[in-house]
């Protein structure tokens, strides 16, 4: 059996060369939704490649040669974002595909955004941010709330009241903002 | 071989079972639709021209005609009543049944939608940096006037306006809109009395 796989090995190499078959890969692949700069790629804790905003391939300058493995890693994240590679392609064995073909896929953080909740007696309280979180209601006695979903690096919020709890007003502080790189705690809702 | 012999007996027992509980059109194949962002009660699709289905859960979901189908026998799915101002489109709603199409159709539907927007009054000059924003929706208000954000939101959604950013050295304050506080139940039709007072 391992004779029989090292022969066709043999073969196939044999081939290659005798057709003048790829001896060189390029160790690069594909990126989606890179949107900030930052992205540092490293191959076998080696090479290293910085890649730009908006970058949709990469490839590492050096290449490497049929049935040399490479493994690349993500040494630095970008900015506001976190990448991943897709399904394990991101380590293997040069001529084991015809090409090598890394996937990398990125999307924004997102961070939560909550508030404290003061002097509520009443039930009734019900919350928005525009139109995205739908109704977020707050029950007689909270003393804190926080919007169903976390929102991604960049987004607008802003919190408003739609319902009066019974017999009560509230107001909002610090409703709105912009998403930085982290949870946004400092929302208020003071109850009269 | 033996397998070929008893998958042929399963289909037999499977049509004589068929047979046994009358199912009206002869089928055994239930026509399937796909729908999606439906928001409120009152959807009903019909199958050639009957057999109607009536849908009355919020959301995206699968559901069956009742009558089931033979093999390749024809459907043609059309919308028999829409709820209220939502606005449903069918794609791939014809064809002939078979393990393949029973769930190609799709109805998407979704709620008329509506411009949000008012007036804003007390602005010193032009251009001082006014923002304003419906959730992650922002618009700048460059002077006096009325504003309404780009994208219309649909009825029966939320809204809440927001002060993102202050006018430079004033102060602006959000009233109006369905609640007297800037925010509502997007009704049908436009928004246009959110208020902002700036001083």
């Amino acid at each position: 059996m391992k004779a029989k796989l090292l022969g066709a090995a043999l073969l196939a190499a044999a081939a290659l060369a005798a057709c003048g078959g790829k001896a060189s890969f390029v160790i690069g692949g594909t990126i989606s939704g890179l949107s900030n700069s930052g992205l540092k790629l490293q191959n076998n804790g080696g090479d290293t490649l910085d890649v730009a905003s908006g970058a949709t391939s990469f490839s590492f300058p050096n290449s490497i040669g049929y049935g040399t493995e490479y493994k690349v890693s993500i040494l630095q994240q970008p900015q506001h974002m976190a990448c991943d590679f897709l399904g394990g392609t991101e380590h293997g064995s040069a001529g084991h595909t015809t090409s090598i073909n890394i996937q990398i896929s990125c999307l924004t953080r997102t961070y939560t955004v909550s508030g404290t909740v003061q002097g509520l007696t009443a039930d009734g309280l019900v919350l928005v941010n525009g139109s995205e979180s739908g109704r977020i209601t707050v029950a007689k006695g909270a003393t804190s709330f926080s919007l169903p979903s976390a929102l991604p690096v960049g987004t607008a919020y802003g919190i408003t009241i739609l319902t009066q709890p019974a017999g009560q007003a509230c107001t909002v502080e610090n409703g709105s903002g912009v998403m930085g790189d982290g949870d946004r705690t400092d929302v208020k809702v003071v109850c009269q | 071989m033996k397998s070929k012999y008893l998958s042929a007996a399963a289909a037999l027992l499977c049509v004589a079972g068929l047979a046994a509980c009358g199912g009206k059109g002869n089928g055994s194949i239930a026509l399937g639709v796909q729908v999606i962002g439906l928001d409120r009660a009152g959807l009903v699709l019909q199958n050639n021209g009957g057999d109607d289905l009536e849908i009355n859960t919020a959301g995206n979901a699968n559901y069956s005609f009742k009558t089931l189908m033979a093999q390749d026998a024809a459907f043609n799915v059309t919308i028999k009543a829409t709820p209220a101002n939502v606005t449903c489109k069918l794609a791939n709603n014809t064809g002939k049944i078979n393990y393949y199409t029973y769930l190609q159709t799709t109805v998407t539907c979704s709620a008329d939608a509506f411009t949000l927007g008012g007036s804003v009054k007390g602005l010193n000059g032009t251009g001082t940096g006014l923002v304003l924003a419906n959730g992650s929706q922002t618009l700048s208000v460059a002077a006096d006037g009325t504003w309404q954000f780009p994208t219309p939101i649909g009825n029966g959604s939320v809204y809440g306006v927001t002060v993102l950013t202050q006018p430079a050295g004033q102060k602006c304050t959000v009233g109006g809109g369905d609640n007297g506080l800037g925010a509502g139940v997007m009704p049908v039709k436009p928004v246009d009395y959110v208020t902002v007072t700036c001083s």
